[in-house]
């Protein structure tokens, strides 16, 4: 898979997203990430794998603990990847897209 | 003699809720929201062939002017307009849209090419909050 769909494939989830901007804040260990959440430390870890595999997060083995580090290189290249036009017309097509929606709705 | 800039093009395609001639003439409506120049600090709009345009998109607090000719006006099916602005590096960019009828919608797609492949365009400063707000933005839309 390319970095493109590996990263947009890792952020596509909500959990992620939040656990990405948890760790946008500063290292932290895997219970501490589990804290705020609703979730098992499994699916904790299963987050953190398909992170992992985008390359969103690195892991450092500390004794017993993992350390999770957030790593922006792949949506430096993502963000990168994006042409100043690509995001005016997506920004355009998705008003264009809701406009009509909303047009057809009130029909 | 220098050699020719390397360019790229963007194609973007979208379903919209419309028969083909509604989006045309909406795109082609300055004071529609889905013309893309609606908004603009400054527009003049003349959606004739061989006609001109020029608005002025804000980007944060910097002007940048676009301007450019209508080439082909088809009603329902085609516009293709040049385009120039500071990030075509005096190339003449060319945006195509096309309407086509799918089912009770229109497959709308769009195509700029001709647009200099450089860091110019490339939008490198943004970084994670840019994407972040991207994201949001899409999925928001995407749920709407």
């Amino acid at each position: 898979m390319d970095t493109l769909s590996s990263v947009l494939g890792a952020v596509s989830h909500p959990s992620r997203r939040a656990i990405l901007d948890r760790l946008a804040r500063g290292p932290a260990r895997v219970t501490e990430i589990a804290e705020p959440f609703d979730m098992s430390l499994n699916a904790v870890s299963k987050h953190l794998k398909v992170l992992e595999a985008a390359g969103l997060i690195r892991r450092e083995v500390v004794g017993r603990e993992h350390v999770i580090e957030f790593d922006a290189t792949p949506l430096r290249e993502v963000s990168g990847w994006v042409h100043e036009y690509e995001r005016f017309w997506t920004k355009h097509l998705d008003r264009v897209e809701k406009y009509f929606k909303e047009k057809r709705k009130a029909k | 003699m220098s050699k020719p800039m390397k360019t790229m093009e963007l194609n973007i395609n979208r379903t919209i809720a419309a028969t083909p001639a509604e989006v045309y003439d909406a795109w082609l409506d300055p004071n529609s929201p889905v013309n893309p120049f609606n908004g603009a600090k400054k527009v003049v709009f003349d959606p004739r062939v061989g006609a001109l345009y020029h608005f002025t998109h804000m980007q944060g607090e910097v002007e940048r002017p676009h301007y450019g000719r209508f080439e082909e006006l088809q009603r329902g099916a085609k516009i293709r307009m040049t385009w120039m602005s500071n990030h075509t590096r005096g190339l003449e960019s060319i945006v195509t849209v096309t309407f086509k009828a799918k089912g009770e919608d229109t497959l709308l797609t769009l195509k700029h090419a001709n647009l200099p492949d450089d860091d110019m365009g490339a939008a490198h400063d943004e970084g994670w909050k840019h994407f972040m707000g991207l994201l949001e933005q899409h999925f928001a839309t995407a749920r709407a």
